[in-house]
């Protein structure tokens, strides 16, 4: 039951979404200047006044709810403590890192996060203990959102979602797809515990945001638009897993892996000049 | 013994160091520059950091010695740096700098025991005058963070044109930001200028 109320949220996040897209909240789009319609393609964000919206929904409940829990659980629980935390819900996670591994085609990436899983879960006392890491295991991410990518599947335009933050198509859908494919989500109601699955979204929210205290502040008072760094760090970050972390493309360097994701022109220097 | 222990440290070096050879000139070893700016440059700015001006000055001097400023400022600028006048592409580069400085004077006077671990250099890619430095910048008790340095070989040495740490460009990230910036000011330069020129002042004053 808990199983189906969760499946019936994202059903309706989905629709929420479809709506959006859909809907109101488009911002102009820009005609005759080609400087300003290559800006409106780059930043490939339709719906901005909505999106800012949700934006600063999401900063309000960050400043009220999220950012004063991660402050005390940052303060309050020692930092090995905190450690421990956060590999428990790695460990855990491992079905849907291992499961996107495999989707990629990736063997050498699900061997490590086999291997992680056995280490960690024996010699790393149920996944509190990160040895694997010391033992040259180290730890990566995956996600059907990046599987997508992976497969070349766009992006599309920019979405913030109310709660949940920055996303795009891809990566929302990606989002219902590893929800499927946890065995958690299945076995947590099936003994009677299915409160567990939020127990762990709020943790993974409350661990990870308690690791950026500092640097999002910082990135707050260094940006003239807040809302914009964020779009292009999300970006960023998402590109670069899909990319495995490989150093690809700069914008000083344009062209040197291609343009996937369609994201800046590719200009060069001279053609800037 | 004084040839030993030359001998030694280069051995050291290359074990320590990887593909960067201990006996390259720093001018022209893309690797040398950043492992020296990882260990000497970092070290002197933070010898000298009593007071924000005096941080932001030693972190301006290391801006320009190892950053190819006027490159980055036309890089972030873009398309709009061909739009932009002569005044205005001058007072964007000056601004900028600044900004850049005062963003992050105080974070580097306060690095410590962290470790810059270059790990592998490719250069001559795309252009025979690139070359990419992999670091990764390493802390007790942390993940070791991946750092990309961009390379341009200038008249005489290597300048960084941009870094991607975990992935985020310096270049991209401002860009993005400064084209937003300009697009809700009616595509104006100007206006970017003066937001900048807001920014800077609110933060000196605080």
């Amino acid at each position: 039951m808990h199983s189906q109320s969760m499946t019936r949220r994202i059903g309706l996040l989905g629709i929420g979404v479809a709506m959006m897209l859909g809907a109101a909240g488009c911002a102009t789009v820009p005609e005759g200047d080609p400087e300003a319609m290559a800006a409106y393609q780059e930043a490939n964000d339709p719906l901005e006044p909505m999106n800012r919206y949700f934006f600063e929904v999401n900063y309000a409940l960050d400043e009220l709810l999220l950012k004063p829990i991660a402050g005390w659980y940052y303060v309050a629980l020692p930092n090995p403590v905190q450690d421990s935390i956060r590999n428990v819900l790695r460990n855990i996670a491992t079905p849907v890192v291992l499961a996107n591994d495999l989707f990629q085609g990736s063997f050498d990436r699900a061997g490590t996060t086999t291997m992680r899983f056995l280490i960690n879960s024996t010699a790393g006392v149920a996944g509190l203990f990160d040895v694997a890491s010391l033992w040259g295991y180290a730890y990566h991410d995956s996600d059907f959102g990046q599987t997508l990518g992976r497969y070349g599947v766009a992006e599309g335009p920019y979405l913030m979602i109310p709660v949940l933050g920055p996303s795009n198509p891809r990566d929302a859908a990606g989002l219902v797809v590893d929800n499927y494919i946890d065995p958690l989500t299945y076995i947590a109601p099936a003994y009677h515990v299915g409160y567990l699955l939020y127990v762990r979204a709020a943790l993974t929210g409350i661990d990870l945001r308690a690791r950026n205290l500092k640097t999002l502040d910082e990135v707050h008072r260094n940006s003239l638009d807040y809302y914009a760094t964020i779009r292009s760090l999300y970006r960023q970050v998402r590109n670069d897993a899909i990319n495995y972390g490989a150093p690809g493309d700069s914008q000083a360097f344009p062209g040197l892996v291609g343009n996937p994701d369609g994201l800046d022109s590719g200009r060069t220097l001279s053609e800037v000049n | 013994m004084l040839v030993r222990r030359a001998l030694l440290a280069l051995m050291l070096g290359c074990l320590v160091g990887g593909t960067v050879p201990a006996v390259a000139n720093a001018a022209d070893d893309p690797g040398a520059i950043i492992a020296s700016l990882g260990s000497k440059a970092l070290a002197e700015i933070q010898k000298n950091n009593a007071s924000r001006p005096l941080m932001e000055a030693n972190f301006r001097t290391l801006l320009e010695n190892y950053f190819d400023v006027a490159s980055i400022s036309k890089f972030v600028l873009a398309r709009y740096w061909r739009v932009a006048t002569e005044p205005e592409r001058a007072e964007f580069t000056k601004l900028f700098e600044q900004f850049v400085v005062q963003s992050y004077a105080a974070r580097f006077a306060q690095y410590s025991g962290e470790t810059f671990k270059v790990n592998n250099v490719v250069k001559g890619q795309p252009d025979p005058n690139d070359a990419i430095v992999h670091s990764t910048i390493e802390a007790a008790g942390e993940e070791p963070v991946r750092a990309d340095w961009f390379l341009k070989q200038a008249a005489d040495r290597y300048l960084i044109v941009d870094v991607k740490i975990e992935g985020v460009s310096m270049v991209q990230t401002y860009r993005s930001e400064f084209a937003e910036v300009i697009q809700n000011n009616g595509g104006k330069v100007a206006g970017l200028i003066e937001a900048l020129r807001k920014k800077i002042a609110q933060r000196g004053a605080s």
